[in-house]
């Protein structure tokens, strides 16, 4: 058979452009393998040091305080004659906590990591057990730290050692709706007096239920209660509330309360039974959360003063858009969450972010002083302003700036009453199974003690031996 | 306008017959027309979201506007800080998904040529290795597959990356090659031999023009999971230069209480364009098989 | 001798690359993950050999149960959808519709799913079963006066496997519609002057130019689904309460959000038994071994 001719040209002509193709994909590819190998990150040629920090978005006036400092790190350094000058490099991380601390992970092992790794207080636990980081107890007696909140040293202290430099915290306050009060017949003073009795124990977490109770039947608020649809420290704070235990700090091992945490999946169940939240409450998503609350449907909101600023940022009220930190704090008001029995303490939650040394820096006694220079007061009101947060030291909570912020201000009380997550690794398999089971009562689906029950195995099987459990 | 069941001369029917005839063909588009239209739908839906600002109801944009748009000519700003240009993720996303086409291309042939025509010993056990390969879940591979770039330098490099994804497409491209070179008559290759021409030669510029549209559907397969992929480059490049539009994208949904619904519809109609219009535009050469000579039943 | 050496050197080169990476990247990685799996190997990314702790660890898993047969019903079902209804498309846009053009409009739009970026494809599912009144399916109902319902809560499996569905079946659609564009027309006009009815065509001359990518379409698929995760992550996360967890996205949630590696990588392991076995099985079933048959060679 003769092969035709008109293949053989054809053929010549796509050789040709195969060829030149390919030619071209080659060479780029050999330029993005080029491009693609990074040089390590830390640099040391006697004159310029750098020091690479990271923080996950969106608040990356985390690192660029880092920058600052480091500024000022080059003044002193100059002063004292020293040759060495530090630049701080700058990531910035976008995607989920899960995917953050993964990609650390790997970095770490493939020694590309960052000097400083900014996270949140609870991931010292698997930090320091896989030897990621180094201790950073000097900065405890620094001057920079002398006048850190004494109770903000329980979140970064894990197994009688110091692994993190607080670098921020924030409060989880109770919203209330104002205007449903006085639909209920509250006189000014009571609403705007509200904060004050929870704090000194008057107004209790039952009264909290009758009063909502009382505005979803008088029809002052469609849902008397809202809380966080996911997953989140949140819930935490009612276990403390109940004096629940969580954590043995000298076991080092996650406790299942079953007493105490009975009380809080009841707390759930009830307000359920009470229709005081919407139905599916736990698989809302985050926008039909934020346009119940600003749109005055529910009374209270088991909010963080974040939302203060989400608030501000998108559109969430029907008729307003976006509303200002101002209407807020004119129609909202704040306060802890109330005390389990009369008389008794209230509570807040905080999840303070702190900063984190890798064990591989090159340099750390550069980076210890940065992150003592990183602490000026006016470093944090800058960060603090920006994304509602607040500050970890006294100094910073005077700054003129930072009291001026109408939100801020009023709430940086609630550090007194705080309480925080508990530095052990398996502790997001406990709040997973405790979100499972908070789920499975509101939805109706598991009575309290079948719930508890559940957790119980769940926990069981998650975390072995790690796990003590409390009749 | 190509007829598949369409006959020539038509014999003469009754109008009951020609009625019975006409109906699976009124089925066919009634169906077809019934479980399509929800797709169109949802499409239309998000052409209208990214020309408009605000919706009523969810459904009936309320304006228009190119407002969404404008991330063809300006970097956006996300919460204080300015995302990369569009043109650089297309361009990183072209690289990747290009380079890893060119790649799968050239290994696929190869290798699919002989399991087609070549024998040797553990044939048969490649052939169904291959298959079952498709069992492992990429999921559980990655931090294997960590510990193997490290290793070899690769990690945090986007060569790194085309490597293992081209490994974990080879299988079902060298099949499909496979496939479109057991079509291909032996006459032609014997033709080529007999005149002279060596083996590879004759793969080369005979065998391979011939299966062209084979290798148009390994491209556009190829050039589909490369220009989609997310997971691996995200978890082993960790360099802000190296961008791609997957992650462009993955970072306007980072924070769920601040997503701009209209710029990511049109993002994503911006993402799809590409490999729509590929795909248009090798439909042909997919549909087509080798003509005449075919041994498919 | 001589001949012996040249008949592997072709061989050899053509599939050289070929080999050399599924060796580095398939083999290798899945040898580490069958040791993996026998290890503890947590965030620390140290490992210490725990035997057979880890599968003792699955079976008593209270979710275990749940899982397999969600799995189960998922790849069952969905696998029906990606080639029943691949070919059903196929057979409508090739055979059915006339025109090239038109055939062409309805391939491309069923394909809009496979290239969509999974988070919007997630995205427009999500507004789809909305639980508010807003949502396309609830929109739909409060037409007829019906209230909205809260879809995902109350099926998530139908909804996963729905929306899976349509992707997978833009595959089978394209490999079928090539496979019965390349029967010759010549076949069609004879069964058309004998008056065959389009059942007869179908059955008689259709499916038997089908068969062979029908079987490889199933084995591929069921591969595909038993190992995909992304999808019913992005759209339900295994939930409400383990609702719609399969046994890929279980590995998944256990190796990347508890960051238990060692315990993951042995659920991978049990997934890619379960996967090889069954597929073995279906390979039997459809006696690929014939339709494979010899190389054509010297």
């Amino acid at each position: 058979m003769e092969v035709p001719k008109k293949i053989f040209k054809g053929v010549r002509m796509m050789k040709r452009k195969l060829a030149a193709i390919l030619a071209l994909f080659f060479a780029v590819s050999l330029v993005l393998a080029g491009c693609g190998k990074k040089s390590a990150g830390n640099s040391s040629d006697g004159e310029v040091v750098t020091i690479e920090a990271q923080t996950a978005a969106p608040e990356t006036t985390r690192v660029e305080n880092l920058v600052k400092a480091a500024e000022k790190l080059n003044e002193e350094l100059e002063k004292e004659g020293k040759k060495t000058r530090v630049e701080v490099k700058t990531k910035v991380f976008e995607g989920s906590w899960d995917e953050y601390a993964k990609q650390f992970m790997l970095a770490f092992k493939a020694k590309k990591e960052p000097d400083i790794y900014a996270t949140g207080h609870e991931n010292i636990g698997w930090l320091a057990d896989g030897n990621y980081i180094i201790p950073l107890d000097d900065l405890k007696d620094s001057e920079a730290y002398s006048d850190v909140f004494p109770a903000l040293w329980d979140a970064v202290t894990y197994k009688g050692k110091i692994w993190g430099a607080l670098q921020d915290t924030e409060a989880r306050p109770v919203f209330y709706y104002k205007d449903a009060l006085r639909k209920l017949g509250w006189s000014e003073e009571e609403i705007n007096s509200l904060p004050e009795k929870v704090k000194n124990g008057e107004f209790t977490l039952a009264d909290m239920i009758r009063t909502a109770e009382e505005a979803v039947q008088k029809g002052a608020v469609q849902y008397g209660i809202i809380h966080r649809p996911v997953d989140g420290p949140d819930f935490q704070a009612l276990a403390y509330d109940f004096g629940t235990k969580i954590y043995d700090p000298d076991e080092n091992k996650i406790v299942l309360d079953k007493t105490g945490v009975k009380k809080q999946l009841q707390f759930y169940a009830d307000i359920a039974a009470k229709k005081l939240i919407p139905e599916n409450l736990t698989q809302m998503e985050w926008n039909t959360v934020h346009r119940t609350v600003v749109n005055g449907k529910a009374l209270f909101y088991f909010g963080g003063i974040w939302n203060v600023f989400n608030w501000g940022e998108d559109a969430f009220h029907d008729k307003l858009g976006k509303v200002t930190p101002e209407w807020v704090n004119e129609n909202f008001g704040m306060m802890l969450i109330p005390a389990a029995e009369k008389g008794g303490k209230p509570v807040t939650l905080s999840h303070p972010f702190v900063y984190t040394v890798s064990a591989h820096t090159e340099h750390p006694d550069l980076v210890k002083r940065l992150l003592e220079l990183v602490q000026d007061p006016e470093l944090q009101t800058n960060h603090n302003v920006k994304t509602y947060h607040l500050p970890v030291t006294k100094a910073a909570g005077e700054d003129p700036e930072f009291k001026k912020n109408v939100t801020l201000g009023n709430v940086t009380y609630m550090l007194d009453y705080t309480t925080f997550l508990p530095n052990h690794e398996g502790f997001p398999k406990y709040s997973k199974a405790l979100f499972d089971a908070i789920q499975a009562v509101e939805l109706g689906k598991k009575t309290v003690d079948q719930a508890l029950k559940d957790m119980e195995v769940q926990l069981k099987n998650d975390l072995g031996d790690q796990l003590t459990i409390l009749e | 306008m190509e007829m598949t069941g369409h006959p020539v001369s038509q014999p003469v029917f009754t109008a009951s017959e020609r009625w019975k005839k006409r109906l699976p063909y009124v089925i066919a588009y009634g169906v077809l027309a019934l479980t399509t239209l929800p797709v169109i739908f949802m499409y239309a839906w998000l052409i209208l979201r990214s020309f408009s600002d605000k919706m009523v109801y969810g459904i009936i944009p309320v304006d228009f506007s190119l407002e969404n748009w404008r991330f063809l000519w300006s970097n956006i700003d996300q919460r204080g800080s300015e995302l990369p240009s569009i043109w650089t993720a297309t361009r990183n996303s072209f690289l990747f998904a290009g380079t890893l086409t060119v790649l799968e291309v050239m290994i696929g042939t190869m290798a699919g040529y002989a399991m087609s025509r070549m024998e040797f010993p553990g044939r048969q056990s490649l052939l169904k290795v291959t298959l079952l390969l498709h069992a492992f879940p990429s999921v559980s591979l990655l931090i294997a597959v960590f510990y193997i770039l490290n290793f070899m330098g690769l990690y945090d490099s986007i060569f790194g990356v085309v490597l293992v994804k081209t490994a974990l497409q080879i299988p079902m491209t060298a099949w499909i090659v496979k496939g479109f070179f057991d079509d291909v008559p032996w006459d032609l290759e014997w033709a080529g031999l007999i005149d002279g021409c060596g083996r590879l030669k004759v793969w080369f510029s005979i065998v391979l023009p011939y299966i062209r549209p084979g290798i148009a559907a390994v491209s556009i397969f190829s050039f589909l999971s490369g220009w989609s992929e997310f997971l691996l480059l995200y978890t082993f490049v960790i360099s802000d230069e190296n961008i791609t539009l997957a992650s462009y994208l993955q970072r306007l949904i980072s924070d769920p209480n601040t997503v701009n619904y209209g710029l990511l519809s049109a993002v994503s109609l911006f993402y799809m364009i590409p490999v729509l219009l590929f795909f248009i535009f090798t439909q042909k050469s997919l549909m087509q098989m080798s003509v005449g000579g075919g041994k498919y039943v | 001798m001589n001949v012996q050496k040249s008949k592997w050197k072709l061989p050899a080169v053509m599939l050289g690359p070929f080999l050399l990476l599924i060796l580095l990247f398939f083999f290798l990685p899945v040898l580490l993950i069958a040791v993996l799996a026998f290890t503890n190997m947590d965030s620390a990314m140290r490992w210490e050999f725990h035997g057979l702790e880890n599968f003792r660890k699955m079976i008593a898993d209270p979710n275990i149960g749940l899982i397999l047969k969600n799995t189960a019903v998922y790849v069952g079902f969905t696998l029906l959808i990606n080639v029943f209804f691949g070919f059903f498309l196929s057979l409508f846009t090739t055979y059915f519709i006339q025109r090239e053009s038109l055939g062409l409009f309805f391939r491309t739009v069923w394909m809009l799913p496979r290239i969509s970026p999974p988070v919007v494809y997630v995205l427009l599912w999500l507004w789809f079963f909305d639980p508010s009144e807003y949502g396309i399916l609830n929109s739909f109902r409060s037409l007829f006066g019906l209230p909205p319902e809260p879809w995902l809560n109350a099926g998530p499996m139908p909804a996963v496997i729905v929306a899976n569905g349509l992707i997978g079946a833009s595959f089978g659609m394209i490999i079928f519609s090539s496979a019965i564009k390349s029967i010759p027309k010549e076949r069609f006009f004879a069964a058309d002057v004998d008056g065959a009815s389009h059942w007869s065509v179908i059955k008689d001359i259709i499916f038997p130019a089908i068969r062979w990518p029908f079987m490889f379409v199933t084995i591929w698929q069921f591969l595909s689904l038993l190992t995909s995760y992304e999808y019913i992550l992005l759209l339900t996360d295994g939930g409400p309460l383990y609702g719609s967890e399969v046994l890929a996205l279980y590995s998944y949630h256990k190796a990347f959000q508890h960051f238990e590696f060692g315990y993951g990588s042995a659920v991978s392991l049990i997934l890619v038994i379960i996967a090889v076995v069954c597929s073995l099985l279906l390979w039997r079933f459809f006696g690929m071994k014939r339709m494979m048959g010899s190389a054509k060679i010297e």
